[in-house]
């Protein structure tokens, strides 16, 4: 059976969940491929449009591959208090890629989020799941590459 | 042999717990993770129990480790002042436990509450948590027992209790601790209000933001379904709850309790217009109790010691206590649990040991990113409900974000404004369109293209957004702008620049 | 008005306005006749809240809550038009304005209203979206949408069809179809229903951009389908630009199909008849209407002269109007002298009628459509409603998302079938096992109402001895159905407590489809499913006028309202007001009709809109038997196949054109209205029919239809209180009113059955008149597609058209592999009678070893491969099952 197909077999509730089996598919593939969304909709029962609407309303959800590593660096409050724009600057200038982008080379996505619940130790971000707080423009891109070539 | 307490709480891990700990087991000592007493600014914050209490290394490194292997050069815990001043009740276990064993949570009281509730009336449970005052920790403070009751009341073949675990606003943390660090306590609260209301299912609804929350929460509910906490005929008894974490996809919105449950029936997570609330109809229309996470982290103690017991605690409208998250530009940022009525300034200076060297104070926003904009004239307002309301602010889910001299306030303003437009579902006018406009215009004022005209203008849409938009996110969302204003009038008349 | 109205009382701007709990300030102000602005609020849509243009001020509440959402509350104080709500509304729509371009006119106008002159925002950001024009009929334009998501509503709520879904969040939310593919790509089925709610023309009706806003509307009734819908028809400078259905009709509750909504445009087809055309040879010339009259009246009287009356006959359209139908009856029973009339029911539901009288001895629909929404279940058997009957189809949805329940029986996998909590998908040809395996469930398990059967039915024992042998596991056999699902199915029909029967043709056109009907009528009886709301035998009668022509005596052994030939009542009324007398001799039913001309004893026959040759089965024997006639009248909107054959065509005025009356599938006698004149040259078909009748010497004239109606009524029992009066008071009329006061019937036999108590029928199964063989292995079932209607002469002379233009063969990936062939071929399909080519596409909706295909499009020819085996009572052909 196709990886897609095995994923949706396992996501058939009753009633049908799109979010979650979007999350499946994107935990399982990386990201949601747009031209799955009527095979995702057969699967549950649901019509083109329902899957499309959820797919465009979540910012989790990608359309698009992601690079090697996944960079959630925080603008929240607590974080832009402690001037992380700069950090994000400085970061933003080493990795030649923007918030919302993959560099040029596939290592990196950068993707922003609102708060990482580390603001005691603003900024803050997380790097493939790890969570870093308290850096500087000097320091954060030397924590973000370090043991990711 | 020594046992050595380390947290496994992110801002410990964001601080080097995972490497002092590593370092502290290479010297052969016996490491166990706990969750974090919540004195971040402390972490890595390593204990170790001795006969007049625990005593602990404060900011360890590394090279601490020989150092405290040596049992050398350690303070009591219990004497840091930032800890000592609590009043500690939904957070007392913090930092002592490890979050997974469900020993260690019952051997501090753990499951008391619910054992009690297994046994009681349902009715009694909810007069319980009535009296006890408690109030929705959420951000909208409406009554908890008030809530079940009307759950309690509709009659369904099928009701709900969901957790309301997205903890949105960027400056907040403690429903994360609970959910980190003592996930039992929320498993144990949200039984106990399944069994009042008649629900046998229930949900913890988590932002995906919080992946090590989420881990634990899974395991968290593996063990307590094994142990007969959870599951099918708990405790032997005739009492069915199943539990299920269901996991966010980066919206803020979803932390609003209608759009909350279209996104876990797996929709857009649009906010439904109220009424039907969803005590009545909820999940799949069936009544359904949302409670935010400290809530439900709140009702195992006040089963155990009773509901008086906890209205004693806070003010008249205000009962029991409140955990902060103190934040941004502070020096000891970290949980606060302290029962109403302390103020803003007591929070911030007592406690948060004021701003760092070198940053001097100038604004303070409370309850997340809706939440207004305080000077210095206001630090002292009493936290509390109703003295904030008074002040033309929020309490919110308790954040408290501190900003020093260098913030520009037209810029901030304007961040908020483009959170409020990133962040809304898009359902109703004012916010859908008023945010993106607000954001323009503060965007020009920032740019120095502004005019006069131009703050008419967006006071009155703010006007217009407070007073019509379906929700409280465009419905606040101008708040914090407007106090910026108000509070901080001269940056936002700065003249067009000439160069 | 309702019961309910009054017990709560609210202040509307000072005025006292009585409501219900659970409406809404905003629906109570609009009856006071407040008028509070809004956009996004519509009376057939839940409360959603989106533009906040509605909003007002709840003395005792906090801010400006938007009175669509906002339920009364007794005693409530509520002020719509308060200076601060007036500024409020100004800046919402002042932000309309600045996201879009010229800004659409209904923003505009309420621009206006509030007074708002400037957009005071300097280079806001705007919409900036591509405009969606793949749609024939209607265009979406997202830069003039407001994202109030009533058309995504609509589209769920009304259709339920989800083909829209709001996109994206916050400013840039619009909207998008399917996985973001146009709406003619998507599975949007062009109901219009989004188009009618968009309040901003962001989704507007093509017709409306090119032809301009409709300068007044008329009402009228659908004349396609059966479901009768009603509709406003815009007309601007003499074109008729738009049809919109009437929110508050009790048929169509605002709602359409693609067909009725937009399908009109064949009316103004270039190809449309326009003047009498005569053959010469392989020509054809226009002649005059007083010639063709002419020439009508002397052939038929020298036909008749030499050959006596029965050698005519007249085939009347079942879309035409009940007038019309009348007075072609007349015609050839008073001035031609005969009863050889038939009409299009025979192939459709002959055997629903023949069945239905055989048990309760009446022939419709037992219930009403309104039905359909307190049902707690629906069975819905061979009947496809999502396309034959949209408008149905779409209230049987929305009654599943109420909570009924639904039960398909259907050897394909219909849309509904999605919805269903049972499907039986039994073998075609074998529902009278299956009802009777159901029957025996219900006796076996002891679900039946035996109050109702010992009070209202007769014949029980034997009928019992009869369904004994149909257990669940024989009757898996013969039909392939599991027993546990017939079993569940018998379950939930005989326990729901108001199941409702609809059903289609998959019951009527078979080798015993009047049986089939009969065992479902048992079942009905069996379980007290009949006499009360939401229960029934419901046909989901065809054709627009289907019910009305039969009705009113367009058959051919009975005359109006079922009446026999030899009442002697009915012959004096008939004499009294033709002049002549009713002829005794029974005529011959159409499939008699082709038998009686190849045998040379009928020579002269008028078809009325009825296309004989390209719909009737067995195609090779009609097209011998029309050759052989010494003289065909075709009478048509267009030259269609039976015309090929003609030796006189007159053309047709359109339902637009002419006034009448229709009856739906649900015995409603419903006005159609005159709203443009006919093409220069065409007559209205009933005044033809009168013309040709006084040029044979028995003179027929009458000033309107209304006349024709009010001798109807005195000659119809079932319809004696109806007059065009009445009819125009409200939505119609549902018969039987048997006089002048009575309002009509919507439920019928709550006492008793015409024919006293209810007959159970034992009835044996038997098998369909050709079962697979190794020469012939697959069963061929025919039937329908949404975008087409019929012979097609009218669809696909319209802009449906784009959407489907040929029948295809459906077929199951099993025996496609089998046969080796795939989507996109042509397949050669063989039956013992002939052979055709048809286009393949492998489809999950039929069975293996079954094959489905339509009827639309002529020149593939495919009822030439259907026999003419039909039912045995009724003559009604075997449409559903052949083999090839
Ligand atoms: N779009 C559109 N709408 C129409 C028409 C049209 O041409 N196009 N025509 C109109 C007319 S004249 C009529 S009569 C109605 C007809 O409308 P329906 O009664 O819905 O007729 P069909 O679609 O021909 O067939 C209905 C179903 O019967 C099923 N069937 C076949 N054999 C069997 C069987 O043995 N048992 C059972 N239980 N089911 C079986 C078929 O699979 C099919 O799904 O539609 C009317 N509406
Ligand atoms: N294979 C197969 N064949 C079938 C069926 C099937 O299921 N399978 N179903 C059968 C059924 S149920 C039916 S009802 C028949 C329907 O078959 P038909 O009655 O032949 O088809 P229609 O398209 O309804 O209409 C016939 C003609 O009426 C004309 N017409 C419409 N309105 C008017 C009017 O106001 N005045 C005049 N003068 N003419 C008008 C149209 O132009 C058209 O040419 O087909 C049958 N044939
Ligand atoms: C925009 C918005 C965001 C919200 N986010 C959260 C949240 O992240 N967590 C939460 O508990 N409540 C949040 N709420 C409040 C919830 O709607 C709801 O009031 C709460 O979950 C009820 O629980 P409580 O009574 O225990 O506070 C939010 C409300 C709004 C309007
Ligand atoms: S740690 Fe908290 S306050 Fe700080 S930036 Fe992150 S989310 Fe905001
Ligand atoms: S205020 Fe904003 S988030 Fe709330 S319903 Fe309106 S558009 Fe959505
Ligand atoms: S036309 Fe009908 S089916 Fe198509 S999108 Fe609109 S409402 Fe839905
Ligand atoms: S297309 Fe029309 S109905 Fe649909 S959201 Fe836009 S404005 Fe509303
Ligand atoms: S459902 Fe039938 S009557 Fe209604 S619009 Fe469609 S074709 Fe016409
Ligand atoms: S605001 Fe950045 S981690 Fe909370
Ligand atoms: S009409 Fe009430 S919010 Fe739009
Ligand atoms: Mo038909």
């Amino acid at each position: 059976m196709a990886p897609l197909q095995a994923i949706l077999e396992k996501c058939r509730t009753s009633p049908p969940n799109i979010l979650g089996t979007l999350q499946a598919v994107q935990a399982a593939q990386g990201y949601v491929d747009p031209s799955h969304v009527p095979l995702i909709a057969a699967s549950l029962g649901v019509t083109d449009s329902d899957v499309h609407g959820v797919l465009s309303f979540y910012h989790d959800l990608r359309t698009e591959p992601p690079g090697k590593h996944h960079i959630r660096y925080c603008l929240g409050d607590s974080c832009v208090a402690m001037k992380t724009e700069k950090s994000l600057a400085a970061l933003e200038k080493s990795l030649k890629c923007s918030i919302g982008e993959t560099t040029k080379d596939g290592t990196f996505t950068l993707d922003k989020v609102y708060c990482l619940g580390n603001c005691a130790h603003s900024p803050a971000m997380m790097v493939d799941g790890e969570i870093h707080g308290r850096f500087t423009p000097s320091t954060v891109t030397k924590l973000v590459k370090a043991g990711r070539p | 042999m020594k046992r050595f307490y380390v947290s496994n709480d992110i801002s410990a891990l964001s601080a080097g717990a995972d490497r002092v700990a590593a370092a502290l087991s290479k010297k052969g000592a016996a490491v166990v993770r706990t969750s974090s007493r919540g004195a971040f600014f402390l972490e890595p914050l390593v204990e170790m129990d001795t006969s007049s209490g625990r005593v602990g290394w404060t900011n360890a490194t590394e090279k601490d480790a020989s150092k405290i292997v040596s049992g050398k050069g350690a303070q009591p815990v219990d004497k840091v002042s930032f800890l000592a001043k609590q009043t500690r009740f939904t957070f007392a276990r913090a930092g002592l436990i490890d979050p997974l064993s469900i020993e260690d949570f019952k051997s501090r009281g753990g499951f008391r509450g619910l054992q009690k509730a297994l046994g009681m009336d349902p009715q009694k449970i909810i007069d319980e948590m009535k009296v006890s005052g408690l109030r929705g920790r959420g951000g909208a403070a409406f009554p908890a027992g008030v809530k079940w009751q009307t759950t309690k009341d509709t009659a369904a073949d099928q009701k709900y209790v969901v957790a309301n675990a997205d903890e949105g606003d960027p400056g907040t943390y403690s429903d994360r601790m609970i959910m980190e660090g003592e996930p039992y306590r929320l498993i144990e609260g949200m039984a106990i209000c399944a069994r009042a209301v008649g629900a046998t299912k229930g949900y913890i609804y988590a932002r995906s933001e919080y992946p090590h929350a989420i881990r634990k929460l899974r395991a968290a509910i593996a063990r307590a379904t094994e142990a007969g906490w959870l599951g099918h005929k708990i405790q032997g008894g005739a009492f069915d709850f199943e539990l299920e974490v269901f996991v966010g996809a980066g919206a803020y919105i979803c932390g609003e309790e209608t759009a909350l449950l279209e996104s876990l029936e797996g929709k857009r997570g649009m906010v439904r217009p109220k009424p039907p609330f969803p005590a009545i109809e909820g999940l799949h229309k069936k009544p359904t109790v949302v409670n935010n996470v400290i809530t439900f982290a709140s009702a195992p103690d006040i089963l155990d010691r009773g509901g008086a017991w906890h209205a004693s605690m806070g003010t008249e409208k205000s009962k029991g206590t409140m955990p902060l998250q103190l934040a941004g530009c502070v020096k000891q940022g970290g949980l606060v649990e302290i029962p109403f009525g302390v103020t803003l300034e007591s929070a911030i200076y007592d406690f948060g040991g004021g701003l760092p060297k070198g940053s001097k104070f100038k604004a303070v926003q409370v309850g997340g990113p809706l939440g207004s904009i305080f000077p210095e004239k206001l630090l002292k307002t009493p936290i509390c409900f109703d003295e904030f309301a008074k002040a033309g602010g929020i309490l919110g889910h308790g954040g408290i974000v501190v900003f020093d001299q260098e913030t520009n306030m037209v810029e901030l303003s304007r961040h908020f404004m483009e959170f409020t437009a990133e962040e809304s579902c898009g359902k109703c006018t004012p916010c859908r369109v008023g945010s993106t406009r607000a954001r323009e215009i503060l965007e020009q004022i920032r740019d120095g293209q502004g005019r006069p005209e131009d703050l008419e203008t967006l006071k009155d849409l703010s006007d217009t957004m407070k007073m019509t938009s379906l929700c409280a996110l465009g419905g606040l969302a101008p708040y914090p702008v407007l106090t910026a204003m108000q509070y901080f009038p001269k940056e936002f008349e700065r003249k067009p620049k000439t160069r | 008005m309702d019961s309910g109205m009054g017990s709560i009382k609210v202040t509307i701007d000072g005025k006292q306005v009585e409501a219900q709990p659970g409406e809404t300030v905003w629906t109570a102000a609009k009856r006071a006749g407040i008028d509070i602005p809004y956009l996004c609020a519509s009376s057939a849509l839940k409360p959603y809240g989106s533009c906040r243009l509605c909003v007002c001020e709840v003395e005792g509440a906090r801010g400006f809550p938007a009175s669509c959402t906002t339920p009364v509350r007794d005693g409530m104080v509520v002020k719509t038009d308060g200076e601060q709500t007036h500024r409020h509304r100004k800046n919402i729509v002042e932000l309309y304005l600045s996201e879009q371009g010229e800004g659409a006119d209904q923003l505009k106008a309420l621009a206006k209203r509030f007074g708002l002159t400037k957009v005071r925002y300097r280079t806001p950001a705007k919409r900036k979206y591509e405009i969606d024009e793949s749609n024939p009929f209607f265009s979406f334009d997202p830069n003039s949408c407001i994202a109030c998501a009533r058309c995504v509503r609509a589209c769920d709520e009304i259709q339920g069809t989800f083909a829209i879904s709001m996109l994206g969040r916050g400013f840039a939310s619009s909207v998008v179809a399917g996985n973001d593919v146009g709406f003619a790509a998507s599975n949007c089925v062009s109901c219009g229903a989004c188009v009618k709610e968009c309040p901003t023309d962001a989704l507007h009706e093509k017709a409306v951009a090119e032809f301009g806003k409709p300068e007044y509307v008329s009402r009228t009734t659908c004349a396609y389908c059966g479901v009768g819908c009603n509709f406003d028809v815009g007309v601007s400078k003499g074109r008729i630009v738009s049809m919109r259905p009437v929110e508050s009709s009790p048929v169509n509750w605002g709602h359409a199909c693609v067909k009725g909504r937009f399908g009109w445009d064949y009316i103004y087809s270039k190809e449309r008849l326009r003047t009498p055309m005569v053959r010469k040879g392989d020509d054809w010339k226009p002649i005059t209407w007083d010639a063709a009259i002419r020439m009508i009246a002397d052939k038929y009287s020298e036909i008749r002269a030499q050959h006596g009356p029965d050698a005519l006959a007249g085939i009347s359209s079942a879309r035409g109007t009940n007038e019309e139908n009348y007075l072609m009856s007349r015609f050839m029973r008073a001035a031609v002298g005969t009863n050889n009339v038939d009409n299009c029911a025979r192939v459709c539901h002959s055997a629903t009628v023949t069945g239905m009288m055989e048990v309760f001895g009446t022939w419709a629909a037992t219930n009403s459509l309104k039905d359909i929404d307190q049902a707690k279940l629906l069975m819905i058997i061979g009947a496809n409603p999502t396309e034959g009957h949209p408008v149905t189809g779409a209230r049987i949805k929305r009654a599943v998302r109420r909570g009924a329940k639904l039960i398909v029986i259907d050897p394909r996998k219909i849309e509904l079938c999605r919805y269903a909590d049972v499907h039986l998908q039994l073998k075609a040809g074998t529902n009278v096992a299956v009802f009777n395996g159901m029957a025996n469930v219900i006796l076996e398990e002891g679900l039946y109402d035996a109050e109702f059967i010992r009070s209202r039915a007769e014949n029980f024992e034997n009928w019992v001895e009869a369904v004994k042998k149909y257990t669940p596991e024989k009757v898996e056999e013969i039909s392939g159905v599991p027993a546990d699902l017939l079993r569940k199915a018998a379950r939930l029909y005989a326990q729901s407590g108001a199941s409702m029967c609809c059903h289609g043709l998959g019951v009527s056109e078979h080798r015993w489809g009047s049986y089939g009907i009969m065992t479902m009528c048992n079942l009905a009886v069996l379980t007290g499913n009949i006499g009360r709301p939401g229960t029934g035998i419901n046909p989901l009668r065809g054709q627009n006028n289907v019910q009305g022509s039969c009705d009113v005596g367009s058959v051919p052994v009975y005359y109006t309202s079922y009446q026999k030939l030899d009442d002697p009542k009915v012959r004096t009324l008939f004499e009294e007001i033709t002049g002549h007398p009713l002829p005794q001799r029974k005529g011959w039913k159409l499939p008699e009709m082709w038998d009686a001309a190849l045998e040379g004893k009928l020579k002269g026959l008028w078809v009325i809109g009825y296309d004989v040759a390209q719909t009737d089965p067995n195609l090779n024997k009609v097209h011998a038997a029309l050759r052989k006639l010494d003289f065909l009248v075709v009478h048509d909107l267009f030259f269609n196949e039976t015309a090929k054959f003609a030796h006189l065509v007159l053309p047709g005025a359109s339902f637009v054109e002419k006034d009448g009356t229709f009856t739906n599938g649900e015995r409603r006698i419903q006005r159609v209205r005159k709203v443009v004149d006919p093409p220069p040259g065409v007559k209205a078909d009933w005044q033809a029919i009168c013309e040709v009748a006084t040029a044979m010497g028995t003179p027929m004239s009458y000033d309107h239809p209304s006349q024709i109606m009010d001798e109807i009524a005195r000659q119809t029992p079932a319809m004696r209180g109806v007059s065009y009066e009445k009819l125009d008071a409200g939505f119609g009329l549902q018969w039987p009113v048997p006089d002048m006061a009575h309002p009509g019937t919507i439920v019928m036999h709550e006492e008793k059955f015409p024919r006293g108590k209810a007959k159970f029928a034992p009835v044996e199964y038997m098998p369909p008149g050709e079962e697979p063989t190794g020469d012939y292995p697959l069963t061929m079932v025919t039937g329908r597609v949404l975008h087409h209607y019929n012979c097609g002469a009218q669809t696909r002379h319209s802009k449906l058209l784009e959407f489907v233009d040929t029948d295809v063969l459906e077929i199951h990936a099993d025996d496609a592999a089998e046969l080796g062939v795939k989507t996109g071929d042509r397949a050669l399909v063989k039956s013992a009678r002939a052979e055709v080519t048809l286009p393949v596409v492998i489809s999950d909706r039929v069975p293996p070893g079954t094959v489905f295909t339509t009827f639309h499009f002529p020149e593939l020819n495919l009822n030439t491969l259907l026999s003419s085996s039909s039912d045995d009572l009724s003559k009604c052909p075997e449409y559903k099952v052949s083999t090839v």
